[in-house]
């Protein structure tokens, strides 16, 4: 048994009644807690009125997406399973996980088109294609090579799901997944583009970066999203994208900047021999960025970035500020009609406990991607 | 050409602290001159001054008649003229230094393919036959994790020649391998040699500095002291300093 | 969005580079204001002007008889005065928050390293729920939720004058200072102050009586001049509640949301902190023979404190950074009312370029005086 109980008694013993104030803390806290449990699975199960999200589970879902246009939701979740099963796997691709994989994808492929649920047919393609693919594909184009078609393909997908609607539409939790892979994709450029910049040798440029960096991480999200996002149109003149390009834009800009000092991080770690190497075989400092420098930068900071799309997810719903309607703005405009006054606590109950499942699928990938990137040291 | 390398008068500073003082030597083509002298003595600091790792402060250094910039700050003019001295040193590290994120064959053609501007497929067959020149073939796809000590520097030594150097430089190739694998490194030395590469060495390695050697130089406290024929220092050291350096290193 | 790890040169570097901006702004700013220049197109003297809205809690700073003092605001006084008092708003909100939650954040900090199992977990399952939900949700969770499930002020909850809980918020005793009590009270508080300052700098044996008969005199003062503050109990009126402190329902929202969620986070720390400690040092200590109090005080706890103050100091600006989400549930903070302000006057770059500098110095305070407190901390240790 873990930690070296030969019983449960033992177990017990040990962990929860070391001492008498020990067992009455246990049990103190042991009786709270059921009782509080009681009380919530009580009135969920008898009190609750559930029909607030279950008539609209759709405009929670994707917003006033119009019924024809159901494939965008499909992608975006095809793309952000994608992604998250190459986070997860990224790496190491150990034997025994690719028929694994790809036993999981047939099986999801096969229930999708039995349900018939065609978001699962989606999901389960895309995993068995991952399992088949990724390992034959770094073997001959080489890690970097495909992380940045995949990254370029995530960007296709998502673009593509963009494209032929009225983006202005597309809300809920659809606009929530969106942005976030949106953003982690877009942020990642232009981080490491503001962490160049920073240590550039051109004076304006490394002042300007660090400045805008700075500032960024120095204020509070809302504020330097407004600004970013009043400022747009006037910089960009003739701006004429939907509203949601304008805020995905704000917000990608914004959470560049805390990318762009992970980077650094990841720059600074880059041992001076490489560099030295680099030089001695003549190689121009572009050179030595591209195929030395960002690449081993990247590959000691990717655990962090990773927890960083969970930063990204959380800071969504505080793009309300410039009219953006995620999960949680959703659920907020149905309770603001008078006949679902009374059941505000269902709703957010609801929002929370969505919001909390993608939150910790996100941590409990991150965390397995840092253990592995532990290991491999 | 007479000499290959030209260097005149060099002093440095780190800050405050001299490293090099009007140090001069000149090396032909072909030659092979081997450093030898204790910790901070400056040879270190010498050989990556020949290919600008180390900026210097006085005197000249030329490497086929071309002047490498002196002082620390470089304008662009001078950084193209860095980079095409460069194209003809090829430097090996005490500390390996391979690409980590690179396989072996990708290391040795990454040079050739950027700044040479050779095709990916004849910078691939070219890389692969400096390989097994050095015995590696069969490693070509594996990354330097995977290669122990000695391979790594092998394989230093091919990603340096890909480039067709006429000087080679090496900055204690051995003094970090474990004893078992200095061997091979130091035949792939013999081997340059014979061919006929001009070679600047710094290393610890007395027995081969006495066989490989056409001169020997040895330095302290950031000066030149003696320089001879292999037999002329190891056998007559004229200087007391010289003697008792030898007689230190040479005792086990 | 977290804060991530900042090393003092950082951060200094930081400061430097808004130290430009913030130069450059105020410059704008005062030609704007004092010169009739315009910069930028940037024009300052809205400030002066008459407000006109009116804020639903918050005071400022306004001449009473020809001395500044604080009074509540009120539609008459000027936008640079609602300004005002939306910062002190803030203000409020950051310096108890920043307390509660250092003490919560130990507390659980500690729990999170409990023998006990079930103790450990829940506290990691607070930290987890925590962590893995938007703050935004969690604030109007706490808010909508919540606070407005309270009873209305008709139907409070009141225990004895005590505590009073309704839909308007919660109200319990308070202090409020006599009339002449202020003279009092600032005598009392340099002699504390001076007190303080003889011990930290006099360490020995022999503090602890000092301290209790210099505070035992000034409570033995007290009947001899006459007490300089009074106790109030709230009461409950027909729609309101009167006396006492009243913390208005978004506050408490606001606090109580923030404590909750910063709290976690500090939790966080302090586990890494202690745990990081190396074994060897208890180990050592355990082998001089020192009890488990002697090991935790003078060898485990130094060590942790001479560590904390830094990683802490992010999570404080962190705490700064989300008092800007009062504009989701109405509280009046700096950024809500400034966003009135610059709609009833146009002025939208204006407004935003002083929020900005308030938040700077904000931060930078708050930096500023942990670093300061970590310096005297290890000099100390």
């Amino acid at each position: 048994m873990r930690g070296g109980y030969d019983t449960i008694g033992q177990w017990l013993r040990a962990n929860l009644f070391r001492s008498p104030l020990d067992g009455m803390l246990t049990v103190l806290v042991g009786l709270g807690l059921a009782w509080c449990l009681y009380g919530i699975a009580r009135w969920a199960v008898v009190d609750a009125d559930w029909s607030i999200v279950s008539d609209n589970l759709r405009f929670l879902a994707v917003g006033t997406l119009p019924a024809h246009a159901n494939w965008h939701a499909e992608i975006v979740g095809g793309v952000m399973v994608l992604l998250a099963a190459h986070a997860a796997t990224n790496g190491a691709y150990v034997g025994g996980r690719i028929p694994a994989a790809l036993l999981v994808g047939l099986a999801l492929t096969i229930a999708g088109i039995a349900v018939p649920l065609r978001f699962l047919v989606w999901v389960g393609l895309g995993l068995a294609v991952i399992a088949v693919v990724i390992p034959r594909a770094r073997r001959t184009f080489g890690q970097a090579r495909l992380v940045t078609s995949l990254w370029a393909a995530g960007a296709i997908a998502v673009i593509a799901a963009l494209a032929s609607t009225d983006l202005d539409l597309i809300g809920g939790l659809l606009l929530s997944l969106l942005l976030t892979t949106t953003t982690a994709i877009a942020s990642l450029p232009l981080g490491i583009l503001l962490a160049l910049g920073r240590r550039s040798r051109n004076v304006l440029l490394r002042v300007l970066c660090s400045a805008y960096i700075e500032l960024a991480r120095s204020l509070p999200l809302l504020l330097v999203v407004y600004w970013i996002w009043l400022m747009l149109p006037l910089l960009v003149p003739g701006w004429h994208t939907a509203d949601i390009v304008r805020a995905g834009t704000a917000f990608a800009l914004f959470v560049s900047a805390y990318v762009a000092e992970y980077i650094r991080t990841g720059l600074e770690a880059v041992q001076r021999g490489q560099i030295e190497a680099a030089e001695a075989l003549g190689l121009r400092t572009t050179d030595i960025n591209r195929y030395i420098v960002i690449p081993q930068a990247l590959r000691t900071v990717f655990p962090a970035l990773v927890g960083n799309v969970l930063e990204i997810f959380n800071a969504i719903p505080l793009l309300f500020i410039i009219g953006s309607v995620d999960l949680l703005r959703a659920g907020q405009i149905i309770l603001s009609n008078p006949e679902y006054g009374a059941n505000a606590m269902e709703m957010y109950l609801f929002v929370f406990i969505v919001y909390l499942a993608i939150g910790s699928t996100i941590t409990a990938l991150s965390r397995k991607i840092e253990r592995r990137a532990g290991r491999a040291r | 050409m007479a000499t290959i390398i030209d260097i005149n008068s060099v002093d440095k500073f780190f800050g405050a602290y001299q490293a090099l003082h009007q140090v001069s030597l000149t090396i032909a083509p072909g030659e092979v001159v081997v450093l030898i002298g204790a910790s901070g003595s400056g040879k270190s600091t010498l050989i990556r001054c020949v290919n600008g790792l180390e900026s210097y402060h006085e005197g000249s250094i030329a490497v086929s008649c071309v002047q490498l910039p002196r002082g620390e700050l470089r304008s662009k003019r001078d950084d193209d003229r860095l980079r095409s001295i460069r194209r003809q040193v090829g430097m090996v590290f005490q500390q390996f230094n391979l690409f980590s994120n690179l396989t072996a064959i990708e290391n040795v053609t990454l040079a050739p393919r950027r700044v040479l501007g050779m095709k990916p497929e004849a910078a691939t067959a070219e890389g692969l036959k400096l390989l097994s020149r050095v015995g590696l073939a069969d490693h070509a796809w594996k990354y330097p994790a995977e290669l122990s000590g000695g391979q790594q520097q092998r394989v230093a030594i091919a990603r340096s020649l890909a480039m067709q150097p006429r000087i080679m430089l090496f900055d204690e190739p051995t003094s970090a391998l474990d004893p078992e694998m200095v061997g091979e490194v130091l035949d792939v030395m013999r081997e340059l040699r014979s061919d006929g590469m001009t070679m600047l060495i710094v290393t610890h390695e007395m027995g081969f500095a006495r066989e490989v050697a056409d001169r020997v130089v040895y330095m302290d406290q950031g000066a030149i002291v003696e320089t001879g024929s292999p037999t002329d220092i190891f056998d007559k050291p004229r200087h007391a300093r010289t003697n008792a350096f030898l007689s230190r290193v040479l005792r086990h | 969005m977290k804060a991530g790890s900042r090393p003092a040169h950082t951060v200094r570097r930081a400061a430097l580079v808004a130290a430009g901006i913030l130069a450059a702004a105020l410059f704008a700013i005062g030609i704007g204001l004092f010169a009739d220049l315009p910069t930028f197109g940037l024009d300052y003297r809205y400030l002066l002007n008459r407000a006109g809205i009116d804020l639903s809690e918050g005071s400022t700073i306004a001449l009473e008889e020809g001395l500044p003092g604080f009074a509540r605001f009120g539609p008459e006084m000027a936008n640079w005065q609602a300004l005002l008092a939306g910062l002190f708003n803030n203000l409020k909100i950051i310096v108890v928050a920043l307390v509660a939650s250092t003490l919560l954040g130990t507390l659980v900090g500690v729990a999170l390293l409990s023998r006990n199992a079930l103790v450990r977990a829940l506290s990691f399952g607070y930290v987890e729920l925590i962590r893995n939900t938007p703050l935004l949700v969690q604030l109007v969770f706490w808010y909508f939720a919540i606070i407005l499930s309270f009873p209305p002020v008709s139907a409070a909850i009141d225990l004895y004058g005590w505590l009073i809980v309704s839909r308007r918020g919660i109200s319990f005793p308070g202090l409020s200072v006599v009339e002449s009590g202020w003279l009092s009270i600032i005598l009392a508080a340099c002699v504390l102050v001076l007190v303080c300052w003889y011990l930290w700098r006099r360490p020995g044996p022999g503090r602890l009586p000092i301290a209790l008969l210099s505070f035992g005199a000034l409570i033995a003062a007290i009947p001899i001049v006459g007490s300089p503050v009074e106790l109030s109990f709230p009461v409950v009126k027909r729609f309101s509640v009167a006396g006492g402190i009243g913390l208005s329902a978004e506050l408490t929202g606001m606090l109580l949301a923030l404590v909750v969620f910063t709290a976690a986070y500090i939790a966080e720390i302090i586990r890494g902190v202690i745990l990081s400690v190396p074994r060897g040092q208890s180990e050592a200590a355990q082998a001089l023979g020192l009890s488990n109090r002697h090991t935790m005080q003078d060898v485990i706890l130094p060590q942790v404190y001479r560590v904390v103050l830094p990683a802490l100091s992010n999570q404080y600006v962190s705490l700064a950074k989300n008092t800007s989400l009062g504009i989701a549930i109405g509280y009046p903070d700096l950024f809500n009312v400034s966003g009135t302000i610059a709609n009833q006057t146009g002025r939208n770059f204006e407004s935003i370029l002083l929020v900005m500098l308030a938040y700077l110095l904000v931060s930078w305070t708050i930096i500023g005086g942990t670093s300061a407190i970590n310096a005297a901390l290890r000099r100390r240790a």
